[in-house]
Parts: C-alpha cells; sequence; structure tokens
C-alpha cells in the first residue's frame, strides 16, 4: 500500500513527503514533493487542517494511529486525535516557552555546567513548588484505573495545577503538547496522554512538573494498575529501591556522576538494566538545569554537591536492554526490545548535613 | 631488581590500560598497530609500533570525544567554570583531582598509565639545570617557573582551600607535575572541550623531520568546529538562539512573568509550516534506515581520529607530530630535543642587541628608534611577514592609526595587552641556516638608517612599509645564503651555508653595519655558554644513551644546535662584514 506513487499536492510532481499535521488528523494524501514547494503552498493547505480539526470535534473520526508504517517496538501504539489543548487562566504566572514553546531562559545558560546555590528565600519557594507538584501527583493517580484514558488523566492533573494557581510545566515546553507524561509498560518516559485506554496489569507512570511563584517542582511515580505480573511488581519495586538507595547517598562534596554508580549497583543486582539516554537534572527558577545527572554507572557528568542545590535524581529502569528509541511524535521513549521501564523521580534539595526531600508525600 | 619490578608494572598498567579503552569505546587496529613498552627500566613509557604496512589514509584509531579529560568533563568543572579556570592551568587542576580521586575516577587506569610527571626543565634539578646556561631554554625556564608559581598562588592554592580539597594531593609539587604532562601530551580538540588529555592518541611519540628521519605518519583528526558552549557536532538549541537579543529578551520576560498576561498560542497554524514527513526515515526496510533519535544520537557520539599521511613499514614505531618546533620548544614542552633539528633557531632579546650598541648610538636615537619599532614598526613588518594574519592584527593596526593622531597610545597599548595574553614577541633570532630573522633584519635598520629616512617613517607608515618591501625585494644583506628562504622548508635545504657572500663589495655602509652588528650578537651569544661546539659533541658521544641521563643528553643537543647556528651566523656576517675582520 506504502509502494504505490504519490504526486505532490501543489505541483503534481512524484512526491513521498507527507504532511505531519495532515498524519497526526488522520488525513488522507497531502504529499509534497519538497519542504520548499510545501512551504509556497501553506496558505491554502493549512485551510485542510481547520475542516479535518472540526470533523474530528464533532465525533465523524475516531482514534486512529498516525504513525502506521513505524515498526513500534512494543503494543503499545499511539491514540490520536490527542484532545484539544488545555487553556491556563490569566492569572497564573507562566514561563517563558508557553508562548513560543522555546524556553529561552534555559537556552541562554547554554550548557554551562555552573551550579546556582539558591538562597534561604528561593529554597522556601522551592519547597513550596515541590508540595503542590506532590498534590497534583497524588490526585492524579488517583484517576489511574483500568479503562481511563491516559489524557483523562492528563485533565485531572491540569485541573488540579489551575485549582493551585500553578502552572503545569510540560505544556508547550519545547511545543509539549499536554500538562504531564504518562508513560505506560515500554514506554521510559516522556509519553504524551492521548486516547490509549489503561488496561488491568499495566504500569503507569505520571510524571508531573509545576511552576509557582518563578519556580519548577518535578516529581513521578509508577502505578501498578490491577493485577500487574510479579516481574513487574519487581521492576517497579526495584526502580524505587534504586532512587532511595541514591537519595540516601546525597550530601554535600559528593559528586554527582557518583549517583549512576548507586543506582546501577542496586538496577543491576536484580538483572536490570539502566537507561542512559535521560537523566536527572537542576530544576529552580528553570525546569532543566545544570548539574545533568546520569543513572548509569562511570558517567562522566560534573558537579560537586553543594548545600543549596536543587536538582532531581529520576531512574529509568528496564526489564530488558537499556537501548531506547524515539516515536515520530519527537517525544514518546521506549525500550529498544519492547518490554517494561519503570521510573520514580524526586525534587532534592542539598543540606548542611543531606538532603532534604522537596517532593516527599506526606 | 628494583628495575624488573617497574618494568613488570609497565606491562601491568599498560594491560589494564588497554582495557580501560575498550570498557570506554576507545578503539585502535590491532591487526594494524600494537602498543608497546619501552624506554629504559627505571622509566618505561610506551609507544605505537605498525604490525603490518600501513597505508595513507588508513584509520589506526577511533576516539571518543566523551572519553578525554577536559575542563568540561572533569568531575569539578562546574568549580573550573564559576573559578574560570581554562587552558592548561585548568587542565592540570583536572589532572591533579582526578589523580587525587583514585580508582574512583572515571579516567583511573588511564591516569595510572601516564608516568608522575614529564621531565621538563622546570622540573629539573638545579644541576641538570646549569646544562643549559647561556640557551634560550634557561630563559624560558626560568620564565615559565614564575609563571607557576604565580598560577599556584593565585589561582591553585585559594580554590583548593575554598572547595576543601585534599592539600596533599595539591602541593606545588604536584601541580608542577600534572602541567608537565599537561604541557607534553594535551591536545587542543575543539571549540568546546579545548585543551585536552586525549587517551591513546598521546600514545604516540613525536618525529621531526631531519636529515636523519623522515618525520610522522599519522595525523590527530577532529571537527573543531563544534558548538563552544555545549560541544555539539551539528544542530543544538545554543544554535536556536539566533542573537543576542534572544537572551535579552529572556531578562524583560523574567521581570514580567506573572505579571502581564500572555495569550497562549492556541491556534498551532502560524506561519512556517512544519518540518515534512519522511516516511522512509521510519521504515525500516534497510539497516541504513535513520535511528528515530538520530537527531541526539548524532552528535551525543563524537570521534576524534589518528589518520595515516604517510606509509609506515610494519615493524616501524608509528610517529605523530606534535607540530614544527626547534628544540627549544620540544624541551621545554615535551622533554626531549633531537639532533639536527631543522627549526632550531637562537633567539636574541631586544636587551642583548641594545646592549652592545650603546656604545656605538646615541641613547637618544635608540630610545626614539625603539619607541618606533614597538608602536609602529614591528606590526608594520609582522603584517607583511604574515598577510593572513591581518585579522587579528586589527589592534596593532588601530595602534598605528593612533599613533599618528600623537594622542593616548599608551592608554591603548594597555587595551591591547589586556587582549593578548602574552606580551608581544619580537622575533628577533637566528634561523637554522644562521640567517638573521627578517624582524630582527628590519629593527636593525630601522636603528641604523639614517636620520632623515627615519624621519619620513614617523611622518608616514606607508613610507616604512615601502622601505621593508624593497629590502626584502632586495634579499636584505648577505645574498650568500639560500635566497628569499624565510620558513623553515627552506632552512632545511641551505646547503648553501658558510659560502662567502659574493657580492660583499656592493655592500653599502649601512649594510656592513647591520653585518657586523650581527656578526656581533652571534659572536657575544656563543660566549654565553661555558662550554664550546666542540666540547659539547665529544661529551655528548661519551654520554651512554639511559634515561639516567635523559637530561644531559637533551641539554647537549640542544646547546650544539644552538652553537652550529651561532657558527654558521658568524661565517654568513663575517663575509658580509670585511670590516669587522681582525
Amino acid at each position: 500500500m506504502e509502494d504505490q506513487k504519490h504526486v505532490c499536492e501543489a505541483c503534481g510532481k512524484p512526491a513521498k513527503l507527507r504532511c505531519p499535521t495532515c498524519m497526526k488528523l488522520n488525513i488522507a494524501g497531502s504529499h509534497f514533493c519538497s519542504q520548499d514547494c510545501f512551504k509556497a503552498n501553506w496558505g491554502t493547505h493549512k485551510a485542510v487542517h481547520k475542516t479535518a480539526s472540526a470533523a474530528i470535534a464533532n465525533g465523524a473520526v475516531k482514534s486512529f494511529n498516525p504513525w502506521p508504517t513505524y515498526n513500534y517496538t512494543g503494543k503499545l501504539r499511539p491514540v490520536y486525535p490527542l484532545s484539544p489543548r488545555r487553556a491556563v487562566p490569566a492569572h497564573i504566572g507562566r514561563p517563558d516557552y508557553a508562548v513560543d514553546g522555546r524556553p529561552l531562559s534555559e537556552m541562554s545558560l547554554r550548557g554551562s555546567s555552573k551550579i546556582e546555590v539558591l538562597p534561604p528565600d528561593e529554597i522556601e519557594k522551592m519547597r513550596t513548588v515541590c508540595r503542590i507538584s506532590r498534590e497534583v501527583l497524588n490526585a492524579g493517580a488517583k484517576a489511574i484505573k483500568v479503562g481511563a484514558t491516559t489524557d483523562e488523566i492528563d485533565r485531572v492533573v491540569h485541573e488540579a495545577c489551575i485549582e493551585r494557581d500553578a502552572y503545569p510545566s510540560p505544556l508547550n515546553y519545547h511545543n509539549f503538547p499536554k500538562s504531564c507524561c504518562t508513560s505506560v509498560n515500554e514506554v521510559i518516559c516522556h509519553g504524551i496522554p492521548d486516547g490509549y485506554e489503561i488496561q488491568d496489569g499495566d504500569i503507569v507512570n505520571l510524571d508531573v512538573s509545576c511552576l509557582y511563584d518563578g519556580f519548577h517542582g518535578d516529581l513521578n511515580e509508577t502505578y501498578c494498575v490491577g493485577n500487574v505480573d510479579a516481574a513487574g511488581q519487581k521492576l517497579v519495586k526495584n526502580t524505587r529501591l534504586c532512587l532511595d538507595t541514591a537519595i540516601a547517598a546525597v550530601k554535600p562534596g559528593m559528586l554527582y556522576r557518583d549517583i549512576g554508580n548507586i543506582v546501577q549497583k542496586v538496577a543491576h543486582a536484580e538483572g536490570f538494566s539502566v537507561v542512559r539516554t535521560y537523566c536527572g537534572h537542576g530544576i529552580n527558577r528553570n525546569f532543566h538545569c545544570a548539574p545533568n545527572v546520569p543513572h548509569y554507572a562511570r558517567n562522566k557528568a560534573v558537579g560537586v554537591m553543594k548545600a543549596g542545590h536543587t536538582f532531581t535524581i529520576e531512574p529509568m529502569i528496564s526489564e530488558g536492554t537499556w537501548h531506547d528509541e524515539q516515536w515520530a511524535d519527537g517525544w514518546t521513549a521506549v525500550t529498544k526490545d519492547g518490554k517494561r521501564s519503570a521510573q520514580f523521580e524526586e525534587t532534592l534539595l542539598v543540606t548542611e548535613t543531606g538532603c532534604e526531600v522537596l517532593t516527599r508525600d506526606f | 631488581m628494583m628495575a624488573t619490578c617497574t618494568s613488570d608494572t609497565a606491562a601491568e598498567r599498560l594491560q589494564e590500560l588497554k582495557e580501560w579503552f575498550s570498557a570506554h569505546d576507545i578503539e585502535y587496529d590491532s591487526d594494524a598497530i600494537e602498543l608497546r613498552v619501552v624506554g629504559g627500566d627505571d622509566r618505561p613509557s610506551y609507544a605505537v609500533f605498525a604490525k603490518e604496512d600501513l597505508d595513507v589514509e588508513q584509520t589506526i584509531c577511533r576516539i571518543p570525544k566523551e572519553s578525554v579529560l577536559s575542563v568540561r568533563n572533569c568531575g569539578i568543572a562546574d568549580i573550573l567554570e564559576q573559578a574560570e579556570l581554562g587552558g592548561v592551568l585548568g587542565l592540570a587542576f583536572c589532572v591533579m583531582y582526578e589523580k587525587s580521586l583514585g580508582a574512583k575516577s572515571p579516567w583511573a587506569a588511564y591516569l595510572r598509565s601516564l608516568p608522575e610527571s614529564e621531565h621538563l626543565p622546570i622540573l629539573w634539578s638545579e644541576e641538570d639545570f646549569s646544562a643549559l646556561t647561556g640557551t634560550d631554554v634557561e630563559e624560558q625556564t626560568v620564565r615559565d617557573r614564575a609563571l607557576l608559581e604565580d598560577d599556584y598562588a593565585t589561582h591553585v592554592g585559594p580554590l583548593v582551600e575554598e572547595h576543601g580539597f585534599p592539600p596533599e594531593h595539591f602541593t606545588y609539587e604536584k601541580f608542577l607535575q600534572a602541567a608537565s604532562l599537561v604541557s607534553s601530551r594535551a591536545f587542543e580538540i575543539d571549540a568546546h572541550h579545548g585543551e585536552s588529555m586525549v587517551p591513546l592518541a598521546d600514545l604516540f611519540n613525536h618525529q621531526t623531520p631531519t636529515s636523519l628521519a623522515e618525520g610522522e605518519h599519522v595525523h590527530f583528526e577532529t571537527d573543531a568546529d563544534v558548538c563552544p558552549y555545549c560541544g555539539a557536532n551539528g544542530a543544538c538549541y545554543c544554535e536556536d538562539l539566533e542573537d543576542e537579543d534572544d537572551i535579552e529578551d529572556v531578562d524583560e520576560f523574567d521581570d514580567e512573568e506573572g505579571e502581564e498576561v500572555v495569550e497562549l498560542v492556541t491556534d498551532d497554524e502560524d506561519d512556517e509550516p512544519p518540518e515534512l514527513y519522511d516516511p522512509e526515515d521510519w521504515m525500516g526496510h534497510s539497516d541504513e534506515h535513520k535511528d528515530p533519535a538520530s537527531y541526539a544520537k548524532t552528535h551525543e557520539v563524537d570521534f576524534l581520529e589518528m589518520n595515516l599521511i604517510r606509509p609506515c613499514a610494519a615493524g616501524e614505531e608509528v610517529y605523530n607530530t606534535y607540530g614544527e618546533h626547534g628544540n627549544d620548544y620540544l624541551l621545554s614542552h615535551y622533554g626531549f630535543a633531537e639532533p639536527k633539528n631543522p627549526f632550531d633557531s637562537v633567539s636574541l632579546s631586544m636587551d642583548a642587541i641594545l646592549d652592545g650598541l650603546r656604545s656605538r648610538l646615541n641613547p637618544d636615537r635608540i630610545e626614539e628608534r625603539c619607541a618606533f619599532w614597538t608602536q609602529v614598526g614591528r606590526s608594520v613588518v609582522e603584517s607583511i611577514l604574515d598577510p593572513e594574519h591581518e585579522e587579528s592584527d586589527d589592534d596593532d593596526e588601530e595602534e598605528v592609526e593612533d599613533q599618528e593622531d600623537d594622542g593616548e597610545e599608551d592608554e591603548h597599548s594597555e587595551d591591547g595587552s589586556e587582549d593578548t595574553e602574552e606580551p608581544e614577541r619580537d622575533n628577533f633570532y637566528f634561523d637554522f641556516a644562521g640567517k638573521a630573522s627578517e624582524n630582527l633584519l628590519a629593527f636593525l635598520y630601522v636603528l641604523f638608517v639614517d636620520a632623515a629616512v627615519f624621519r619620513a617613517f614617523t611622518e608616514s607608515t606607508e613610507r616604512f612599509e615601502r622601505y621593508v618591501h624593497t629590502l626584502r625585494n632586495g634579499g636584505w644583506i648577505v645574498k650568500s645564503t639560500a635566497s628569499g628562504s624565510s620558513g623553515p622548508k627552506g632552512a632545511r635545504s641551505a646547503k648553501g651555508r658558510g659560502k662567502p657572500a659574493q657580492s660583499t663589495s656592493g655592500n653599502s655602509p649601512l649594510d656592513r653595519a647591520i653585518s657586523m652588528t650581527l656578526l656581533a650578537l652571534a659572536t657575544g651569544r656563543d660566549a654565553m655558554y661555558p662550554t664550546t661546539l666542540e666540547e659539547d659533541k665529544s661529551k655528548l658521544k661519551k654520554l651512554a644513551v639511559s634515561s639516567a641521563t635523559n637530561c644531559r643528553r637533551s641539554a647537549l643537543l640542544l646547546r650544539i644546535g644552538e652553537k652550529e647556528i651561532l657558527a654558521r651566523a658568524k661565517k654568513n656576517y663575517m663575509a658580509a662584514a670585511p670590516a669587522s675582520r681582525r
């Protein structure tokens, strides 16, 4: 079916490239010979999207997989269309990227490895936003049950943020379309909440981040839904242990790169692997900044812990390979072998004697 | 017994290093090359040998950039960035720090494979150092030691104290040792990492192309033009920040955050169409299909390579080049010297030149002409000799213009010296063929030209430029040496040295005065050595080849090289300055 010849919607020449928006909207055709031809006809073409959006809105089109030719590594598929973007009331303070998706304040750090030491008043703000983030996560967790869609969880999370006058940090961060990440089974992280209905036996990670009074908080947990098999439960338990063991070691003078040695030791002890592509991170006025905190052993991350640093540890532990790949949506990270991956995350403050788990449950 | 023990350890360490290489994805073609322990038992080192005939363009090593040690990926990179410690100093600190962690450092096996220090003159005993009396390296070493002492006192010591690093691992002695390793082994790898310790690449020894040897086989190659901020070789977020305005916008935005209401873009149909979707990227039909994460992967793994530029026969040592350097540089930076090094030279300081002339030229004249030289003449000559470097000479040109205004040139030159770390070098020297450098010649002409001509120079820089051009076109003075040769290549083939100039009769009094001065300079410099050339040569012959005698051997090679140059210089300028004949 894919082998048939297509022609450019604009000029009639042979074409194989497709408009990604049309694909997400499940519009047939929409081939173009080149980016230039596409650009030249953008003005008229984009009207097609409006019509299709309306059809989806009035229920004329049901759910679909926007990338049917992609070799999915596991059983999970994206379930489009995504729900419309959720609004944030104007009185809630928003980050720079809310407008165009570009976190300019983060980008302007340009990969600096300097780690900020927060003064007491800012630490207090971190405590506040991290407590709010925990409340939001717990509210979202209550919505995780068999038959609920991940989009439904996103709605709960979004509303819980709004109730607390917090901005859901993921929303529009590098154009991320939703207010939290929901990562099911083989999804390692950054799953986009969509029409997927949670099944009995799924492991579901919910990752929540909030912006309040200028500061971000970030945490996530993996939940076992219904009858998860023993192997899945063991994975989830081990992942929590990885995080807790690493947190116990945090204190001033420790090297950030040594976190990975601790995590990997715990994971390997039970035969699990550590994802390498995604790391913990500094967090404060910026959603993501220095330090970079890999979870695998013998990494070469830079930085020494110092009282006043705020950062996350968020190990992603996999049943099979640590190798990952990304879906065509540019976000969803999945295991290369399709086996399950779990994750837990807390935001931490380095104190004079050790650390404070700012996002701890109460 | 002691020696055997060390040698065993050297082999063990090499084995450990090889295992470390594979754990860090550092690869070499083990069919093509092998790593061997070489050198004396008391000071073993490693070298690379060809196992089979190696051909041009063959890649024999691949080193992921991630495995180098630099101020960017050292465990305390954040502290070094905060302290703005970079370059050789920053890297020396990294080496001390990572060594202090012992087995816990990710570079442990690599660092263990290195010698404690490279035997550079900064670390020589006073006795060994006395063998450098009168040489270029003597002065250089005194300067280096002062700079290192200052760096230690102003940067290293305070940082160690501030962060409570274990002081026993950061002593001045350890600092000198680390600095010697960095000086002798570091590579400048790219715009992000800068000076870096590069495992495996630093096992290749250097060979200078001379009449006795052919020079290097391999070159070190990498994409140096990466994002200076994040090190990405290709697309990165830093690039998205098109200009400084973006960053300023951020500040403004931060100030307004939470106060001003910004409308969310709910309509994603803005005026730029998205990137088209290419199904072939996703079909997975062939092995070559793009990995979905290729964007991330391509700039995650960036390699350094060692590639053959000259064939190397099986069994031979595979050499790299550390650059076209004379023995003074090789010795002070790498701790060795080579016989018949064509890049050798003998430097002369401005003070030494003027000291010899004070009896002949009046002090006012010297002062006036030197001022012209430092403010105008030098940069004019530099830009004539190396027109490609004009860009970086912008400051100099401005200085020249300001000079004409007779304005605030003092302030200006201060600005200039802030930009460049080292003061400008005069480049006064005799080259391998015993010829005075063009800077030296130009300076002497400035000193000796008669008052009227000099006045013309001060009135118009262009006049001076034309004068220098004319001198260069005429081959300066002393037409005996290979004409027009100015670079080391020319110097290497300068076989006609020592033949008296045929055109001495045509030399003007000005030329003769300059030749006489050069002759006096060469003679004076030669007299500074405590020994003669012949004595040195016979000492070198008698010296057993052993690592214990390495310092003395290097010092002798350096001295012999310098003295041979001075002998050639004397011959050259004696011929051109007949009046000075005794």
